[in-house]
This record gives C-alpha cells, sequence and structure tokens, in this order.
C-alpha cells in the first residue's frame, strides 16, 4: 500500500518537473498532425532534424554565451562570413575539402574572440559589442562578394549537408554529438565550471577565486565561433552553395531556442538539454508552419512572438520558484 | 595578545580615498597571533574598505603594512593569500548556482588528467575533501552537492567561511559581518565556529555590527568612525556604553 503510493508520488513528481517544452512538443504531435498528413512522415521528421541541426551546433555555443552572462548577436553575420570565403576557397581549389574544416573552425574561434576581445578590453556591454560586429561581419561578407552568388561545391562538402547514415540525415549526427560534448564540458572541465561561475557572480569569481575572468569570457566566445565555422560548413554544404545574404536573422532564432530551453538571461543558470528541446521545439513549430503554408515572413513573426514569450515566461517561473532577481 | 609578543601584522598610516570620499584615513593598528579582534564602526565608517585593503581586493593610497615585521605590497587577493590572508567577503562571497566544493575550490580546483592529457575536474577528492574541512569545523550539511542558492543563510555563511579555512594555512582570517541575516541558533554556530578557529591559533579580524557578538568572541575591539581610528581597546576592560560612544563620534581612546 505505502510503497504504491510512494511510487505514484514519484510519478507525480517526473512529471511534474519534465521540461515544460516536453508538453509543448506532446501538444504539437497531437495537434500538427491533424492539420497535415505529412507531418508524421519518417521523410519528414527527418527533414526537421536536418533543418534543426545547424542551429543546435550554434545554439549550444549560445549556452554558454547566454550563461556567462553574455549574449551575441553576430552569429549569424560570423556564419555568413565565413561560409562565402570558405566557399569561395572550395570552389577555386585554394582550400581542399578535408582542410576546411580546420578552416572554418580556425575563422570561427578568431572571429569569435575578436567579439570577447571587444567585450572585455574595450568594456562594451555584450549587446552592443556584437550588434556593432555583426553590422561589421554582415559589410565584410557582402564586400567580399560583390554580389556574386557562389554554387556546386566539392562533393564531400555537399555530403556533410545533405547525406544520410542509414535514415539519420548526417548533420543530425555531427549536431547531436557536438550537444553531448557540449554537456560534457560543462559538467567535468574547469571551461564549464567557469561559465556557470562568471554568470552566476562574476565578482566573486575575480576576487575571491582570482579567476582571470576576461580571459575565460574571451574563450566562451571564441569556442561559440568554432561551433558557428562548423555551422557554417554544414550550411554551405547542405545548400550546395551560398551568397553574402545567408543567414538573416539566424541569432534570433538561435537566442530563442536557448531561452525556450530554460537556460537564464541572468546568468548561471544553463541546461543543454533544455537547449536540445528549444531547438527542436521551434523546428517542428516552422516545419508545420511550412506544412500549411505560412510563408517566411509569417514565420519570422512568430519566431519573435515565441522569442518574447518565452523570456516573459522564462522571467515568470523564476519569480514562482522564488529565485532572487539579480542586479 | 600583549605588547611583547610580535605582530602578525601590522598597518601604519594607511589611506584610501574614492575620489573626493575619504573612505579610510591614516589607519594604525597591529593584530598578533592567535587573537579575535573586532572591527566596530557605523555604516560607511570604512570597516570593509579596510579589510579590503588588507586582503588585496583594493589598493591603498599611502600607508605601510608589514607581515609578521616584513613590509609587504599586497597587490591581489592572490598575494594575500600566498602569505597567509583570507577575507571572507560580505557581499560576494558565494557563487550561487554552483555547489559546496565548487565553491570551497573556486579558482583553484583540484584536476585530474584523462588518458595523461585531458584535464578534468576531480570531483570526487574534492568532495572529500570538502567532508573533511566541514567536519574539521563541526558544520553539518546534510547535502553539499546542492547550489548554495538552496541553502540556509546559517549554511551559505558556513560555506563561505569554510572556504576562507581553506586557502592554504590561512593565518589570518577577516571575517566580514559574518553574522548579518542569520537566525539566532545560526549566529550561535558561527560565533562557536570562531572560538574554535581561535583555539587552533589563527588570528581573526571580524566586522560586526551587534556588540553582544562582539563581547562574546573578541579580546580586543577597534573602532572607526568616519574612516579614522576612534579607538583601540581591551574587550575586558571596557563598557557597551564607551564603544557606543566611540562608534557615532563622542571619545577617543587607545590601548595599543
Amino acid at each position: 500500500m505505502i510503497s504504491e503510493k510512494t511510487s505514484i508520488q514519484k510519478l507525480w513528481d517526473f512529471v511534474k518537473n519534465l521540461h515544460p517544452l516536453v508538453y509543448m512538443l506532446i501538444l504539437l504531435y497531437l495537434v500538427v498532425p491533424l492539420l497535415s498528413s505529412r507531418f508524421l512522415l519518417l521523410q519528414n521528421q527527418m527533414n526537421i532534424t536536418r533543418q534543426v541541426s545547424i542551429y543546435l551546433i550554434v545554439s549550444i555555443g549560445m549556452t554558454y554565451v547566454i550563461t556567462s552572462k553574455g549574449i551575441d548577436l553576430s552569429v549569424g553575420s560570423t556564419l555568413a562570413f565565413i561560409a562565402c570565403v570558405v566557399a569561395e576557397g572550395l570552389k577555386n581549389g585554394t582550400i581542399p575539402p578535408l582542410v576546411s574544416l580546420f578552416v572554418v573552425i580556425g575563422m570561427g574561434f578568431i572571429l569569435g574572440m575578436v567579439v570577447g576581445l571587444v567585450i572585455t578590453k574595450l568594456k562594451i556591454p555584450p549587446f552592443i559589442a556584437s550588434i556593432g560586429l555583426m553590422v561589421t561581419y554582415r559589410g565584410l561578407t557582402h564586400l567580399y562578394m560583390g554580389g556574386k552568388v557562389i554554387v556546386r561545391l566539392p562533393e564531400p562538402i555537399v555530403f556533410l549537408g545533405q547525406g544520410s547514415l542509414g535514415p539519420i540525415p548526417f548533420p543530425a549526427v555531427i549536431s547531436l554529438t557536438i550537444a553531448l560534448i557540449g554537456w560534457w564540458i560543462f559538467r567535468f572541465t574547469r571551461f564549464g565550471r567557469y561559465t556557470v561561475a562568471i554568470g552566476s557572480n562574476e565578482a566573486a569569481c575575480r576576487v575571491v577565486g582570482g579567476i582571470k575572468v576576461n580571459r575565460y569570457k574571451t574563450l566562451i566566445y571564441a569556442f561559440q565561433g568554432a561551433l558557428v565555422g562548423i555551422g557554417a560548413l554544414i550550411m554551405i554544404g547542405r545548400l550546395n552553395g551560398t551568397s553574402a545574404v545567408l543567414a538573416e536573422g539566424f541569432e534570433m532564432h538561435v537566442i530563442a531556442s536557448v531561452v525556450m530551453g530554460g537556460t537564464s538571461l541572468q546568468g548561471g543558470r544553463s541546461s543543454i538539454f533544455g537547449t536540445i528541446l528549444g531547438v527542436y521545439t521551434i523546428g517542428v513549430i516552422e516545419n508545420a508552419m511550412v506544412l500549411v503554408g505560412a510563408d517566411f515572413h509569417t514565420q519570422r513573426v512568430i519566431i519573435g512572438l515565441l522569442l518574447i514569450f518565452s523570456i516573459a515566461f522564462q522571467g515568470y517561473r523564476e519569480r514562482k520558484m522564488g529565485v532572487l532577481e539579480k542586479t | 595578545m600583549s605588547e611583547y609578543s610580535a605582530a602578525l601584522l601590522e598597518v601604519k598610516n594607511i589611506g584610501k580615498s574614492f575620489g573626493a570620499v575619504r573612505a579610510v584615513r591614516n589607519v594604525s593598528f597591529q593584530l598578533f597571533p592567535g587573537e579575535v579582534v573586532a572591527l566596530l564602526g557605523d555604516n560607511g565608517a570604512g570597516k570593509s574598505t579596510l579589510c579590503k585593503l588588507i586582503s588585496g581586493a583594493y589598493q591603498k593610497d599611502v600607508g605601510e603594512i608589514f607581515w609578521q615585521g616584513k613590509k609587504v605590497e599586497i597587490t591581489s587577493p592572490d598575494v594575500a593569500s600566498q602569505i597567509g590572508i583570507a577575507m571572507m567577503y560580505q557581499d560576494l562571497a558565494l557563487v550561487d548556482e554552483v555547489d559546496i566544493p565548487g565553491n570551497i575550490f573556486l579558482g583553484r580546483e583540484l584536476i585530474k588528467k584523462i588518458f595523461g592529457i585531458v584535464p578534468l575536474l576531480d570531483k570526487h577528492t574534492m568532495r572529500q575533501e570538502t567532508e573533511k574541512l566541514l567536519a574539521r569545523v563541526k558544520i553539518n550539511i546534510p547535502d553539499i552537492n546542492r547550489p548554495v542558492i538552496k541553502l540556509s543563510g546559517g549554511q551559505r555563511q558556513a560555506t563561505a567561511i569554510a572556504r576562507t579555512l581553506h586557502a592554504k594555512d590561512a593565518k589570518l582570517l577577516i571575517l566580514d559581518e559574518p553574522m548579518a541575516a542569520l537566525g539566532v541558533q545560526e549566529e550561535q554556530k558561527v560565533i562557536q565556529l570562531i572560538k574554535t578557529l581561535k583555539e587552533e591559533g589563527r588570528t581573526i579580524l571580524v566586522v560586526s555590527h551587534n556588540l553582544d557578538h562582539v563581547f562574546s568572541v573578541a579580546d580586543r575591539i577597534i573602532v572607526l568612525h568616519t574612516g579614522a581610528v576612534a579607538g583601540i581597546v581591551d574587550a575586558h576592560k571596557t563598557s557597551r556604553e564607551e564603544i557606543v560612544g566611540l562608534i557615532v563620534g563622542g571619545g577617543k581612546r587607545n590601548d595599543q
């Protein structure tokens, strides 16, 4: 009798503590099939995982940035810049496909590091610093491309974006691996620990812990940049080409996913699992909108509203849990 | 404890300004091995600033600091902890979202290497060390793996003090308002803890607003008033009235 009651209690606790997005997804999977018969097809489901892959890779980096109480609005422009430079190199043969992976990671690391350095050395708030670099990197991309469009890239790069392992899209395999590594770094390394600690109480890290906060902050943005680089390579593979307007509005999508997943804009609280759910939920919503015939601009309206709603919801939940708002 | 034994720390004519505000003016005092000294003063009297000058969180504008008779420049909290000074800060002691071992080892995490190269946090050893440390100072916290934001005020304070203790061979502990925002029972635990630390032979400089606490632990009392020393008195040869008078600026006394 007694044990039965406690197991029901346990089950109730489990259900109560499930991530809110789990319920959101259950709701979507109940409702969307009524609107479109194609939604549940394996082909369509695999399409969703392919589409969300690049968002997921960058969102893992953004989870680190936001956990450290930062923000990076430059990720879309960074992605476009790397994509264009590398696509050009692949096209004219100066960058062999095998080397391109190192090029994108290296470029991303440096471009991200610049964001971190502008924030820590010039002492500009992350929001403003990354908006400035968002415009700068986008401008550089347009200067580099001069209105040109690149198409038809080498086979291995196209496979990276369009290939599959059995039924599972290759980008999904890469992105889930990166998510797993992201979770592991958070939990088991000094870098992960300091990301949380800096977001939670930067002054304590500096004074009590003697941590070189600026160096770690810069490293967090560089890490994010490296992931953006990987995303860029998969993106040009998937599209089999690129232009200077690639990934516009990408940053909003990524930030919305991370915040929906429960990583706190107040810093210090992160959830890689939540980020995966956030990315996937937005992917399902977008897919559903495409299936029912909503156009691109309607999709942007929905993403914008989702971003606002998820931040409002996060604030509500934190107040309800009695977590003091940090100043 | 007496003027005849050598001072552990001596501060001479130290001063610090923030813009036009002279937070600490011409302060001199000595701390001797194994004594508990209370630092008193009204809000804005310069207590926290003075502590931070000694712990390296702030840099003095003028004056000298001697450690065991030798002149030292405490340019950072790192330098302070290397020579044996550890401070518990009132306002920025803990990292809320990190657990107790994580806070105690903040900035000096133990690392183990897997495959001889990949450095990882050695959580197991840090947990063990934390349990030992908490047991030694007789602090009982059931679950040390929770983020410290979930702990009670007393448990948080105990964690902050334990963190200070963990600093290697800290001879001087500076505790800024260790009893602030605590329940009565928890206050008593912290007082007991201070006594335990004194028995271990450590020197303790404790900032407090509560005269009952001060009289129950302190050997000597330093009173600051508008950034300057208003009095340095033997805690056993004074009265509450005299101390209150010094705090509000109604007198001067120096036993040193």
